[in-house]
């Protein structure tokens, strides 16, 4: 069953106009993590949808064109890791080791709390990579069965929780590098990590935007070698 | 073109729309070599992270970004929630998997999200301090 013409235009339309409004909010907010337009965008389809009675996958088959520029969009992300990587080259080695501890950690935390207090193995798959980008972690979740809207929403949960603890947990450990923070915030909260360090400084933002890029890769690696362990 | 800088001509809008396409294509077909890439080695990896991979061993092989990847991937990059918004749209579907699991869920995300960053903060702030105090170099 493939959608009509006129509901591809009409929800894809709609989508990008309620999006515009969610960036509207956004901004108007100076830029709240919890008012990442993803989520209220998401929040917003969800109760026109509910609203108008049109099943879920009626609108996700007629906005499959705004989906499949994630793809691309991914493949973007070489861009502002590049341009970080010529900046930062001088500490990579202090980079690359946290990146490997810190990637691991998030794995490791999100899949053994949530399996210690009982969650089955899909909803395990479906938060192992939620530090990593969305586009990333989806797919990554959905390869060992997990569900991709779930990892969506832990990777959103995880996001604004990270830019929102950031700040108060890195001042009670008497952290005060900018390159500190801003790499923690970008590897534990991806891009709503990077949202919130661009705003704390240039220096915060260029180590987190290159901690979101590096973390999106290692969990993408680190994510099946783990799952290939506990075979 | 020296007339056209003081305000935007159609001509330069046109090209920057032109090159901003061709990047886009470019983008595009690097992820299919992505996929192709996954498909044929059976890489346990994302076809369009392959494809990252890709274009950034090719950035660092030149040295710089060419303007079309510039603009393409500035201008996906700026908008890319208004992609992923139609798949998060769908959670309400899936809910059903968090009835009952909504503990292991949020403690997932909250605790393991504020332990992650204690963990790699610690760390970095450890390895940088040390090189500094070693070497004497100031903190940028």
């Amino acid at each position: 069953m493939t959608p009509g013409i006129a509901k591809v235009l009409a929800w894809s339309a709609a989508s990008v106009l309620v999006y515009a409004l969610a960036l509207k909010i956004y901004r108007w907010r100076n830029a709240h993590p919890f008012l990442i337009p993803v989520a209220t965008g998401a929040a917003l389809i969800m109760a026109l949808l509910a609203l108008l009675d049109e099943p879920y996958p009626v609108y996700a088959q007629s906005t499959g064109l705004l989906r499949s520029l994630i793809g691309p969009a991914t493949v973007a992300l070489a861009v502002p890791m590049f341009v970080q990587l010529q900046r930062l080259r001088s500490v990579w080695r202090e980079l690359s080791a946290t990146l490997l501890v810190g990637g691991a950690a998030a794995i490791a935390l999100a899949m053994g709390l949530a399996w210690v207090l009982g969650a089955g193995a899909s909803l395990v798959a479906s938060l192992a990579p939620k530090s990593a980008t969305m586009p990333i972690a989806m797919p990554v979740a959905e390869r060992f069965g997990g569900q991709a809207s779930i990892t969506a929403l832990a990777v959103a949960v995880t996001g604004v929780a990270g830019a929102i603890f950031s700040e108060p947990l890195l001042r009670w450990m008497r952290i005060r590098d900018d390159r500190v923070r801003g790499f923690a915030a970008g590897l534990t909260a991806h891009a709503i990590g990077l949202a919130r360090e661009m705003r704390t400084s240039p220096v915060a933002g260029g180590f987190a935007a290159l901690a979101m890029c590096l973390n999106g890769v290692a969990t993408a690696v680190m994510v099946p070698v783990v799952y290939r362990l506990l075979a | 073109m020296t007339e056209t800088r003081s305000r935007p001509s159609p001509l330069r809008w046109l090209a920057a729309a032109a090159q901003f396409c061709l990047g886009v294509a470019i983008l595009l077909l690097l992820q299919k070599a992505g996929d192709a890439a996954v498909a044929r080695f059976a890489l346990p990896l994302p076809g369009a992270l392959v494809g990252m991979l890709l274009l950034l061993a090719a950035l660092v092989a030149m040295g710089r970004v060419p303007r079309p990847i510039a603009l393409a991937a500035g201008g996906l990059l700026r908008h890319i929630m208004l992609f992923l918004m139609p798949v998060v749209a769908g959670v309400l579907d899936h809910l059903d998997m968090l009835q009952g699991h909504w503990l292991p869920f949020m403690v997932s995300c909250l605790l393991g999200t504020a332990l992650t960053l204690v963990v790699t903060a610690a760390l970095l702030q450890r390895l940088l301090h040390g090189r500094a105090a070693a070497s004497g170099a100031s903190a940028g």
